[in-house]
C-alpha cells in the first residue's frame, strides 16, 4: 500500500498540546510503520490559532485540528482501509 | 510492567492538558495587565462552564480550576469548605518579589477522588471456579464465597501477599494502590480522617512525582510564573538570567535548537542565558577530588562511599533514612548554584532564575542558604506556557548562538548515571584513579534499597549516585517531551561540547 502522509506540526503551541508526544506514538509504533509516513512539520499558516486548536496534524491534504492520537489513529485507519480497497479492486 | 507512577509518562493526557492550560491563562492573564480584582474572570478563560471536561460537572471544575490558579500564582491554597473566597489575597501575588513559601507540593481536595490507598481485590473476571486456588493459598484465610458465588477478601483479613493474585488462573484478582503514594519513594502520602490524600510535608522531599502520577491531576506544587513574569514585563536592568538545566535539550520539539531556545529565553526579555552544565562542571572537579583524597588509607573516610550532591531530593532521604550516612554525601552545592554563583560574582545584583525540569529545585531555592544566589525557579513546563502566550515559536525563531561553555561530562548530568561517569571519568583523568567501584540508582525508593545494600554490608561502593526521577533529570515532573527522547537528544548534545571547556582545565 500507499503510505499514508502524516505531517505533525511541532511548532512551541503544538508541541505544548502535546504534539511531540503524539509523534513518538506515530513513530514508534512497529505495526504502523507499513502503513504511514510521519514527518515533523513546522507551524503553517498558523491553522493553531495560539494553540487554541493545537496539536495540529495533516494527514494527506486533511488538516485535523485539536488532533488527539484517537482523531488521527481513526483518520488513519479510514483512509488506509479505503486506499487498501481501491488497490485490490485496481488488481 | 512499569511502576503504577509511570504508565502515565510521556503521554498527553487531560490531566496534562489542564496543567498547561492553567499555566497559559495565568500567564495571559498577567501579560494583558489585568488587575487582581479581574481574578473573577481568569476561570472561565480556562473551562467552559457549559461543557464540564474534565470532571463530572462545571462547578466542581470551577472549584478545582480556582484551586489551581491560587497554587500558580504562587499562593497557598484556601479551602472553600473554610468559607473563604478562593480569590482572597490574591493581590499579594501581583509583585516581582519571592511570594512562594512551603509546603511546596499540595493536595487539592476538591480534585482528590479519595481511591482507595492499597487494596487487593477481585474482579468481575472471577469464574467462581471449582479449583479456587485463591482460597487454597490464602494464608490468612480472607477469602470466601459467599452464597457460592465469586470470590470475596475480607479487607480486615488481608494482608497483600500477593498469592493469590498469582494463583488464580483467570487473573481475576489484583492490587490497586493509590498512584500518588506509590510514586511517593519516601511514604510520605496517606490518608486524612475523611479519606482524602494528605501529604506528611516532614517527610516530603518535594520531588514532585506524585504531581504528574496522580490520574486526576490533584497534587500540585506552587509556581513562580507570575512574579517572574512581572521581572520580565519590568525595567530591563531588573530583568533576570536564565540558568538552563542540562536536561532542557529537546524539550520544546525537535525544530527547537538550543540556539532556537536561547533566542526564545532573549525574545521573552530574559537579560542573559547560561548552562547548569557549567555547575555541574564545577560539582564534577570537587568530587573527584575528594574521591581521590579519600582513596589514601590515612584519610577517615577512606572505607566509606561518597555520594553524589545534585539531586536535592536524594541528598535529603539519603541523610533522612541513612543518618548514619549524613556525612558521605558531598557538601559541595548543586549545579544550579554553582552556576548561579557565577552569574552573581560577576554582576552581585543580577536575578537568577533556574529552568529545569525539576520541582525540589524550589524547594532548595527556598532554603536561607541557597537565596542569596537563586532567586526563581521555573519549570520547562512553566517556560513553556510564557512562549505559548506571548506566541513565539521556536520552531521559527532565528537561533542566536549557544553559549557552548560546558564540558560533555556535565551536560550528562540529566541522565541517571550521568553524575557517576562524570566523576569517575574525571578522578581517572585528573588523579590517574582506576577501577572506580560504582553504585546508582534512580527512584527514591531504589535508592533507599541501594543504600540499605550498603548498610547491611551486601555492597560498598566507592561512588554511589542517587536520583529521585526515573531515568534521571531528563524524566523530571516538569519535562515537557518522553524520557527516551530527552535521554537521546542529551547524549547528541554532550556530544557538541567543547572538548576542554574552561572549568575543567583551570
Amino acid at each position: 500500500m500507499k503510505p499514508i502522509k502524516v505531517r505533525v506540526c511541532v511548532g512551541t503551541n503544538c508541541c505544548y498540546a502535546g504534539s511531540e508526544t503524539l509523534l513518538d506514538m506515530l513513530e514508534n509504533d512497529v505495526d504502523l510503520s507499513a502503513f504511514i509516513e510521519v514527518e515533523a512539520v513546522p507551524c503553517k499558516n498558523k491553522a493553531c490559532d495560539g494553540g487554541r486548536n493545537s496539536p495540529v496534524v495533516e494527514i494527506e491534504n486533511k488538516v485535523l485540528l485539536n488532533a488527539t492520537p484517537e482523531i488521527v489513529m481513526e483518520e488513519i485507519e479510514r483512509l488506509a482501509t479505503a486506499r487498501i480497497i481501491e488497490e485490490t479492486q485496481r488488481a | 510492567m512499569p511502576e503504577v507512577f509511570e504508565r502515565m509518562r510521556g503521554l498527553y493526557t487531560p490531566c496534562t492538558d489542564i496543567r498547561r492550560k492553567i499555566f497559559v491563562g495565568v500567564t495571559r492573564f498577567v501579560l494583558a495587565g489585568k488587575k487582581p480584582e479581574d481574578i473573577d474572570y481568569l476561570p472561565f478563560d480556562i473551562i467552559d462552564m457549559g461543557k464540564p471536561t474534565y470532571r463530572c460537572c462545571s462547578y466542581r471544575e470551577l472549584s478545582i480550576v480556582k484551586q489551581r490558579i491560587r497554587l500558580a500564582f504562587g499562593l497557598p491554597l484556601i479551602e472553600e469548605r473554610d468559607n473563604t473566597p478562593v480569590s482572597a489575597g490574591i493581590g499579594e501575588a501581583f509583585t516581582d518579589r519571592k511570594v512562594i513559601s512551603a509546603p511546596l507540593v499540595n493536595v487539592i481536595r476538591a480534585a482528590c477522588e479519595k481511591c482507595p490507598e492499597d487494596k487487593v481485590i477481585v474482579t468481575d473476571m472471577c469464574q467462581s471456579c471449582m479449583a479456587h486456588p485463591c482460597s487454597i493459598v490464602c494464608p490468612v484465610n480472607a477469602i470466601s464465597f459467599p452464597n457460592g458465588g465469586k470470590a470475596f477478601i475480607d479487607q480486615k483479613k488481608c494482608v497483600k501477599c500477593m498469592k493469590c493474585v498469582k494463583a488464580c488462573p483467570y487473573q481475576s484478582i489484583t492490587r490497586m494502590v493509590r498512584p500518588c503514594a506509590a510514586a511517593c519513594g519516601v511514604d510520605a502520602i496517606h490518608s486524612d480522617p475523611d479519606g482524602y490524600a494528605t501529604i506528611d510535608q516532614d517527610k516530603c522531599v518535594n520531588c514532585g512525582l506524585c504531581t504528574v502520577s496522580c490520574p486526576f491531576a490533584a497534587i500540585s506544587d506552587k509556581t513562580e510564573l507570575v512574579q517572574i513574569l512581572h521581572q520580565l514585563m519590568g525595567p530591563e536592568d531588573r530583568r533576570p538570567y536564565a540558568i538552563l538545566a542540562p536536561s532542557f535539550v529537546g524539550q520544546f520539539g525537535r525544530l527547537a535548537s538550543p540556539g532556537a531556545i536561547v533566542a526564545g529565553l532573549r525574545a521573552v526579555g530574559f537579560r542573559g542565558v547560561r548552562e547548569v552544565a557549567l555547575g555541574a562542571d564545577c560539582d564534577t572537579l570537587l568530587l573527584a577530588k575528594r574521591l581521590a583524597e579519600k582513596s589514601s588509607p590515612d584519610n577517615p573516610q577512606h572505607k566509606t562511599f561518597l555520594g553524589t550532591s545534585c539531586c536535592p531530593s536524594w541528598v535529603k532521604t539519603a541523610r533522612r533514612h541513612f543518618p548514619e550516612f549524613a556525612d558521605n554525601i558531598a557538601e559541595s552545592f548543586t549545579p544550579m548554584v554553582e552556576t548561579a554563583k557565577i552569574i552573581k560574582d560577576q554582576d552581585p545584583s543580577a536575578r537568577v532564575v533556574f529552568i529545569g525540569p525539576c520541582i525540589a529545585k524550589k524547594a532548595e531555592a527556598l532554603e536561607p542558604e541557597m537565596q542569596p544566589y537563586v532567586d526563581h525557579v521555573l519549570t520547562f513546563e512553566e517556560l513553556a506556557a510564557i512562549f505559548v502566550a506571548k506566541d513565539i515559536d521556536l520552531a521559527e525563531i532565528t537561533p542566536v548562538e549557544f553559549p557552548d561553555e560546558a564540558s560533555a561530562l556535565g551536560r550528562g548530568y540529566a541522565v541517571a548515571g550521568g553524575v557517576a561517569t562524570a566523576i569517575a571519568e574525571t578522578a581517572r583523568q585528573k588523579y590517574g584513579k582506576e577501577n572506580i567501584a560504582v553504585a546508582r540508582a534512580d527512584t527514591l525508593r531504589n535508592c533507599r534499597a541501594m543504600l540499605a545494600d550498603i548498610k547491611s554490608g551486601k555492597t560498598s561502593p566507592e561512588l554511589v549516585e542517587g536520583m529521585a526521577c526515573p531515568g534521571g533529570c531528563v524524566g523530571g515532573p516538569g519535562t515537557l517531551i518522553g524520557l527516551l527522547s530527552a535521554r537521546n537528544e542529551v547524549g547528541k548534545f554532550a556530544g557538541l561540547a567543547p572538548k576542554n571547556p574552561a572549568t575543567l582545565t583551570k
